[in-house]
């Protein structure tokens, strides 16, 4: 069995933890470093170092130097959305397997550079999205495949995440979007019809396997006062044409800790020819009740207000949400998958392509909210 | 569409609503089965729509028809002026399947999930 040297880019405060914890603790592979560059502010060094000290290694500060060691096979890249078009090129340069934190990139000229980067140098890439791997996006695809429902025709997919405090939007505020966004992250938010509509957006894109030619959008500020001082939404709804007609719905969006008795909606339906199909990851589930206490909102961090990462100290750990266990497992979570791919020498179904096309979606859809009318796509280069 | 007892719903769902428990209602996400030929698509999606008008307290300012290849399935995009929105979208099955509805109604500080399957 091989061992693979992992390098990690960031640290605490974004979801390189949860990656680290997976490569980390898989007998493939060992963690060498974490690094980035060397410009970062000194809020992002102190979290990088945190996460080195918590593994015992070494922190580099130089991104350039740790990736001439020649110990690094894989590069776990989670710097924050708006460096990784000049990150993931030198990585790529650098001939490392790639494990990439979604989304590819904020801006079409930095995925289209990511993509002509991976693809000029040939390594193994994987963009985070684990419900293409899930029980129920396996299942969906075989589906499919095996016209179980005939031709296909449509499909809806919804991506809802339980956390952070709702409630505080304030009173009367309508959201006007923006077509010119110039910055997804925040502290205290991120903007979740492009953080959390990737996935819904990523698994339909995956499913169908043709060109999204149109979209429709609207992005909406619907349950948090972060997301209306940053200036970014929290909630998006998209209608998609493909080639050859199919077409799609997604609705995505953070909703509040309080909203779900799990972690959040996350439903998918297949319509063809021949039938429909829904899937849920909690369809079918056994109930537990018993006296363990029900769930209740965690302290809300100051500099992690919406829960998007693992909490830093026990005080603002989330409570388990555990009445409803659902009767299928994931096969795999998405960093082993990858792992798998490079040993198994095979492509990842989330290749750097796919990525691109979710950010060129995305995009689209800011345009269409915007304007209040159907984008085509490809979009203008 | 009696099947459904959408009345019905819209009732309970009006007097949650009513009670403060969801905050402001937002968004309407509404996939629902009906069974044809004896249900028109277009009357079951301007019967949801009117749901979300009752919820909603108001037309929407906005709807865009989601074109689709298939006479058996409509889908709406809807925005209302102070900022509300829904996607909805009605499928046709056979005769011989029971109809169905999967209702998620999204409000500033908690849900409603109605789904005649189950959660």
């Amino acid at each position: 069995m091989n061992t693979y040297g992992v390098l990690l880019i960031g640290g605490k405060g974004t979801h390189q933890p949860t990656h680290a914890k997976v490569f980390a603790s898989d007998p493939r592979c060992r963690l060498i470093a974490v690094t980035d560059e060397p410009s970062v502010s000194a809020r992002r060094l102190k979290l990088n170092q945190q996460l080195a000290e918590e593994y015992g290694v070494p922190y580099i500060s130089n991104l350039d130097e740790a990736l001439l060691n020649d110990d690094v096979d894989i590069v776990s890249v989670c710097p924050e959305v708006e460096r990784r078009g000049r990150i993931i090129p030198k990585c790529a340069a650098a001939r490392k397997h790639l494990y990439l934190d979604k989304p590819l990139a904020d801006t079409l000229t930095d995925a289209d550079a990511i993509v002509a980067a991976i693809e000029k140098h040939g390594i193994t890439h994987q963009m985070q999205l684990g419900q293409v791997n899930s029980h129920t996006g396996q299942a969906a695809k075989r589906a499919i495949d095996t016209e179980q429902i005939g031709d296909l025709v449509t499909i809806h997919a919804d991506q809802y995440f339980g956390k952070g405090k709702g409630g505080t939007v304030p009173e009367g505020f309508v959201r006007n979007e923006q077509e010119d966004i110039k910055r997804y992250t925040f502290l205290e938010a991120k903007a979740e019809f492009f953080d959390v509509g990737l996935y819904p957006i990523g698994l339909v894109q995956w499913l169908v396997d043709k060109p999204t030619t149109k979209v429709y959008a609207i992005t909406s500020n619907y349950f948090f006062a972060e997301h209306v001082k940053a200036g970014i939404e929290d909630f998006g709804a998209m209608a998609m044409t493909f080639e050859g007609g199919v077409t799609a719905t997604i609705t995505a969006g953070r909703v509040g800790y309080m909203t779900h008795p799990m972690n959040g909606r996350s439903r998918l339906t297949l319509v063809g020819t021949k039938g429909v199909i829904t899937y849920d990851p909690l369809r079918p589930h056994i109930d537990v009740y018993n006296d363990d206490p029900n769930f209740v909102m965690p302290k809300i961090h100051p500099e992690d207000p919406m829960g998007m990462f693992e909490a830093q100290s026990p005080e603002y750990t989330s409570m388990p949400r555990n009445r409803f266990v659902p009767l299928h497992e994931d096969p795999t979570d998405d960093t082993t998958a990858f792992i798998d791919c490079i040993e198994r020498g095979i492509e990842p179904i989330m290749n750097v392509r796919r990525g691109a096309a979710v950010t060129e979606t995305i995009l689209a859809g800011y345009i269409s909210a915007t304007r209040g009318e159907e984008v085509s796509l490809p979009l203008p280069r | 569409m009696r099947e459904l007892e959408l009345d019905l719903v819209s009732e309970r769902v009006a007097s949650i609503i009513q009670q403060g428990r969801l905050g402001n209602p937002s968004f309407l996400r509404c996939t629902t089965q009906v069974n044809k030929p004896s249900s028109d698509l277009q009357t079951v999606l301007d019967r949801i729509l009117k749901l979300a008008e009752h919820w909603f307290k108001g037309a929407p300012e906005k709807t865009y028809h989601l074109k689709s290849t298939s006479a058996n399935v409509i889908t709406v995009s809807a925005k209302w002026t102070g900022g509300q929105g829904a996607m909805i979208s009605i499928i046709g099955i056979p005769f011989d399947q029971a109809p169905k509805l999967d209702i998620v109604l999204l409000g500033g500080r908690g849900a409603v999930y109605f789904d005649t399957d189950g959660m």
